[in-house]
């Protein structure tokens, strides 16, 4: 109450106890809500499952046994790409001859990672299931 | 610009003291580091990627707890027996496999089966060490039967792997 009605107040000063601290509050806010965008970013970005998807997908193709079929959950990665534009059928790229992956839900690159089997691999994207489709298949 | 911030005409703290805006770097920092160890530690693959490989070749060399009988041809070809890529363990470094097989006296019955780049030095390193940067590896030791001379007989096979298999970022 002090703060509000002190003497100085009285003579048109009090606008430089109040004020300040308006203007303290509004930074800290503006700061802890930064802080929040990036952490809720850091945690939910495209980012991360792009990592998460390419390990996930290295270590299921390392453990599949040839002539199998896996299907896996994409949502998230399906629900990055559409908001991004990303050509859905362009979201894991695998190559046969290097034995890597490529897991870009982005236009901005994404990640790569090798595979130590020597099957054949071939991924389709389910939209409508949200799922990803992999196809283990022994070389010919 | 540094004044009209911080201090006011009488040279008091004005919107922010020094003090106010060290807590913020400091608590904003923590937070920083915590969110890029947090998503950056957890995604460490390689153990579990060597402890594949090591299963994988279990699985495909011993069959219901016995060696199968081509492990002992001199030319066994173990890339295409277990469905292993000869060109990622030749070029890459990346992965690395040691298969040994010897009787009860420690003798060897067979000439040990290796990837090009032998890492077994590595992997002792590791055992010993908490560094990061290190291969990680797997090692199994297990009890299984071989014919010799049509008998049954009790070997132990030693199966040591190892991955460094990481994530490399790419631009489109």
């Amino acid at each position: 109450m002090n703060l509000l009605h002190n003497k100085k107040a009285e003579q048109g000063v009090g606008d430089d106890i109040l004020f300040p601290r308006v203007i303290f509050a509004i930074i800290a806010i503006l700061f802890f809500t930064g802080l929040f965008f990036f952490v809720f970013r850091a945690s939910s970005g495209a980012l991360n499952y792009e990592k998460v998807y390419t390990k996930q997908i290295i270590l299921l193709i390392e453990k599949a046994k040839p002539d199998s079929e896996i299907f896996i959950d994409f949502k998230q990665g399906f629900e990055i790409a559409n908001k991004q534009n990303k050509n859905l059928d362009d979201l894991v790229i695998v190559n046969n001859e290097n034995k890597e992956i490529f897991v870009s839900l982005t236009n901005k690159g994404g990640y790569v990672m090798n595979y130590f089997t020597d099957y054949n691999i071939k991924i389709e994207a389910i939209s409508e299931l949200n799922k990803l489709k992999i196809i283990v298949s022994k070389n010919v | 610009m540094f004044e009209k911030i911080f201090k006011n005409k009488k040279g008091a703290e004005k919107y922010f003291s020094l003090w106010d805006l060290f807590m913020f770097v400091i608590i904003g920092t923590g937070i920083v580091i915590s969110v890029y160890i947090f998503s950056s530690a957890n995604l460490d693959t390689r153990e579990i990627e060597a402890e594949i490989l090591n299963n994988k070749i279990y699985d495909c060399v011993v069959e219901n707890g016995v060696i199968i009988p081509e492990f002992f041809d001199l030319d066994f070809d173990i890339y295409e027996k277990c469905g292993l890529s000869k060109k990622i363990f030749k070029l890459d470094n990346k992965f690395f496999f040691k298969i040994e097989f010897y009787d009860n006296s420690g003798g060897f019955l067979r000439e040990p089966i290796k990837s090009f780049i032998d890492k077994s030095v590595e992997c002792d390193i590791q055992k010993n060490s908490e560094a990061e940067h290190l291969m990680k590896c797997y090692e199994k030791n297990t009890d299984v039967l071989f014919f010799k001379k049509n008998k049954l007989v009790r070997g132990s096979l030693k199966i040591l792997t190892s991955s460094n298999n990481e994530l490399e970022n790419k631009n489109a």
